[in-house]
């Protein structure tokens, strides 16, 4: 039979987790110096593992 | 235009000089991090909806549940977002010095290719295959023109890397011998009402008018096939063959589609024919701007406006980022180099956020609306009402369509629509 989740049992206090998302982190565009941009080697060199991408048929 | 449940899946890779030493794996060590941090809900889902797991040797986020063109986009960065924050605390934490690089991209230097799919809920009425060939192989085959993210795969530039490594028009897999139509049948809603199309010949996208254009148009075309609207579409007569001819070349006048008739048409007209269609169906501000762009950005491929183009079509500029790396610095890889860095979400990395700081890429959301999607799920979709269930019970088990809950007993709740908000009788079924 049908049920609405209308009981509302006090959920247990999750844990206290280690780890709090800082948005100062990664949007601070003011932070990054243009004149330090450089290209990196390791961006021409990595291999990555087959994943859900085609792979063209001969 | 009506609402339309719709979403995306990025497979991001993640690459470090100490890979494989110790077996430390970024992808495995981001996860971790993100499971014992405030974002995470419960089993794979975090507080804004959307899921994230280790796929394949991949970080992979899918998106929560959004219902148009605009909020996938902030939805979408808010997961690239979340895995660059966690790559910093990373370098800060263990691999000092040693950088951690993540790309959203769909090939590696040597050619191996991962994915990005797109996920729309469509009405089971709208009869499959054969409408969807009918009807939407025709966009799906030529939508690439300003939907390719652009790369460089076996040595070519092309414009798509996913169209150019499609090899069938209808297909069931994913890695091998993928189609332009893929006919995988995940509804992960009542498949009585829904199907839940997987489009996977899409690209990972960085530049958000590109990715909201490729939402608005697709879901824009699946609206008018639920409406029946699309009868006189162009045929195309070997959408694979103009697929392969087109995706590498950049002269728009050498384009090519041919339709069954014989007759040779560009794919700018192809899709000349559905933003007529889609005007029919555009009622508010944030559809007539985004049918606007999207006629500009046809009319600005007509007359090779490639300069202009480049702020909202990634392939372009991509390759202008690419050819501008080679006149600054020499050397044989300096052009892999610029193609994959473009691709990095790391700001201080990535040539596309160097190039969106110097304006030469149009935004259509901002960090604000990015932020609030970090933490939060859409309001007009299940995907709040996973969190708000999330929030009261201790969870069990959990997944896009149902979860069950542990307070003594063990209720299954199904939530077999992806458009609900609240708990309705028919699917708050108890086992």
């Amino acid at each position: 039979m049908p049920q609405q989740v209308e009981e509302k049992p006090k959920k247990r206090k999750k844990s206290e987790k280690k780890l709090e998302f800082e948005a100062g982190k990664v949007f601070t565009p003011g932070e990054v110096k243009e004149e330090d941009f450089e290209l990196d080697l390791e961006s021409a060199k990595f291999r990555a593992q087959k994943g859900e991408g085609g792979d063209r048929r001969a | 235009m009506r609402k339309m449940v719709q979403g995306t899946e990025h497979e991001y890779t993640l690459y470090c000089r100490k890979m494989g030493t110790m077996g430390f794996d970024p992808h495995m060590m981001a996860l971790d991090l993100l499971r014992d941090s405030d974002l995470h809900l419960a089993g794979e889902f975090i507080t804004n909806g959307s899921r994230v797991y280790y796929d394949v040797g991949h970080f992979e986020v899918s998106t929560a549940e959004t219902t148009n063109f605009h909020d996938v986009v902030i939805w979408e960065k808010a997961g690239e977002k979340i895995l660059d924050w966690l790559r910093r605390v990373m370098e800060e934490k263990y691999t000092g010095d040693m950088k951690i690089h993540a790309f959203k991209n769909n090939t590696s230097p040597d050619g191996t290719s991962y994915g990005s799919h797109e996920n729309y809920c469509v009405s089971r009425d709208v009869a499959f295959p054969g409408q969807f060939i009918r009807d939407l192989v025709p966009h799906l085959a030529t939508r690439i023109i300003y939907t390719g993210a652009g790369d460089i795969v076996r040595g070519k530039y092309v414009l798509s890397p996913m169209a150019f490594l499609t090899s069938q028009v209808v297909s069931g897999e994913t890695m091998h011998d993928t189609g332009i139509l893929n006919t995988r049948d995940e509804p992960h809603a009542d498949g009585r009402l829904w199907r839940r199309l997987h489009v996977i010949v899409g690209d990972a996208l960085m530049n958000e008018t590109a990715i909201m254009l490729r939402h608005f148009v697709t879901s824009g075309v699946l609206q008018l096939m639920e409406d029946g609207s699309l009868s006189d579409v162009p045929r195309l007569k070997d959408p694979i063959r103009d697929l392969w001819h087109n995706v590498e070349i950049r002269n728009p006048e050498q384009w090519k589609v041919e339709l069954e008739d014989g007759r040779i048409v560009s794919p700018i007209d192809i899709q000349r024919y559905y933003l007529g269609k889609i005007e029919s169906i555009v009622t508010d501000d944030w559809e007539r701007r985004a049918l606007r762009t999207f006629e500009e950005v046809l009319d600005g491929l007509e007359n090779r406006r490639s300069k202009e183009l480049a702020h909202r079509i990634e392939w372009l500029d991509r390759w202008f980022a690419i050819q501008e790396a080679g006149e600054k610095k020499a050397g044989p890889d300096v052009e892999m180099m610029a193609c994959k860095q473009y691709s990095e979400i790391g700001a201080e990395r990535s040539l596309f956020y160097k190039r969106q700081r110097a304006g030469l890429v149009d935004r259509i959301t901002d960090d604000d609306a990015i932020k609030k999607a970090i933490q939060e799920p859409p309001t007009d979709t299940r995907a709040s009402l996973r969190r708000e269930l999330c929030d009261t019970f201790n969870i069990e088990m959990i997944d896009w369509s149902m979860l069950i809950v542990n307070d003594g007993t063990r209720r299954r709740i199904d939530l077999l629509d992806p458009y609900a908000t609240k708990m309705e009788a028919p699917y708050a079924t108890a086992s």
